[in-house]
């Protein structure tokens, strides 16, 4: 009976879609009405006004702040309540070896290689100004790096090297940054996180830079921070 | 309507995810595939911000000098955030559920 309702409730919503789309401006279409009007401020002058020749940085950094400023409340106010629920994992507390120790081959590569996924995800944070990349994307290889170490290495020895009390300062780090300079545009006399509040560019491409590596930090060790504490409840 | 649509393809299929990552989460009665469902309904929803962002013939978003037309780069930056809050979304709903399992065994901490 449940699934008859469902699959009624399903048919209806489709056929409901299937009209919206049925209506929309065919895709491709560069005179389309999202395509029109606010895009061609980005492209024409996004370069000039934001330093940052990748579009999708200068939105986000610079056109869009507001909304970087709020998703990343988001990711902190995410890993609030994670430690609300479950709580942050001891360090050195019930330290239990492995049951199969690493194998020495993928050790000695792990060894080697985190060096390089650490040095090529600041590389993408710092990058993502005039290129591909950026601060979430080089922030997740961060978070890759943190997880693949507790994956090999075991989860003790892990939450050893990176205990909660290094992890706690990058956590905050990227809400502390735009708070700060959004007060510092404000002192400057413009609106809040307005980074255009200076009349030298260096200045304000190195606002968008500290903005950007802060983004970067802060969600790559927070999904890392995500990792460990499901990873506890596991092990319990 | 059928023939309007097939112009928009893009859309249909991402209209056919949604409903997919729906029923998962309306019928499936284990939390881990519910929350594998609204993950699925979250990507119809950047696969549909991606295709409205579409220009025919334009280069990625990224300025270089001599080329002159570009894809929309808003609704790019738009999932970019998205992905990061679906992580956060996802993550949440997980540890819920552990948290529930735990409690329907009697586990305390």
């Amino acid at each position: 009976m449940k699934k008859f309702i469902v699959i009624v409730l399903l048919v209806l919503v489709g056929l409901f879609l299937l009209l919206a789309v049925s209506k929309m401006p065919i895709m491709g279409d560069p005179d389309s009405p999202t395509n029109a009007i606010a895009t061609s401020r980005y492209i024409a002058k996004g370069p000039q006004e934001t330093g940052c020749n990748n579009l999708v940085s200068a939105i986000i950094l610079n056109y869009r702040v507001y909304d970087t400023f709020g998703e990343i409340t988001v990711i902190f106010v995410t890993l609030t309540a994670a430690l609300a629920i479950l709580g942050r994992e001891k360090a050195g507390e019930g330290v239990s070896p492995l049951k199969v120790s690493p194998s020495p081959l993928v050790s000695t590569i792990m060894i080697i290689y985190i060096p390089f996924f650490i040095v090529f995800a600041f590389y993408v944070a710092i990058h993502g100004f005039n290129s591909i990349g950026g601060g979430f994307q080089g922030g997740v290889i961060l978070a890759s790096v943190l997880v693949i170490y507790a994956l090999v290495f075991g989860y003790d020895e892990a939450v050893r090297k990176f205990p909660p009390k290094r992890r706690i300062l990058f956590e905050g780090l990227a809400p502390l940054c735009f708070v700060v300079v959004g007060f510092m545009s404000i002192l400057a006399g413009t609106n809040f996180l307005n980074l255009n509040f200076s009349s030298v560019s260096h200045f304000r491409n190195f606002l968008t830079l500290i903005l950007e590596i802060s983004l970067g930090l802060t969600s790559g060790v927070a999904i890392a921070s995500l990792f460990y504490i499901l990873k506890k409840v596991e092990r319990e | 309507m059928l023939k309007a649509s097939f112009s928009n393809l893009i859309y249909v299929v991402s209209m056919i995810l949604f409903l997919i990552g729906f029923y998962a989460v309306a019928m499936r009665p284990s939390l881990i595939k519910k929350i594998i469902g609204i993950n699925i309904m979250e990507t119809a929803i950047f696969l549909f911000l991606i295709g409205i962002g579409n220009k025919k013939g334009g280069a990625s978003p990224l300025v270089v000098e001599g080329i002159e037309k570009y894809v929309n780069p808003f609704p790019q930056a738009m999932v970019l955030m998205a992905l990061v809050v679906g992580v956060g979304t996802t993550a949440l709903a997980l540890i819920l559920a552990v948290r529930l399992f735990e409690c329907e065994n009697g586990e305390k901490r």
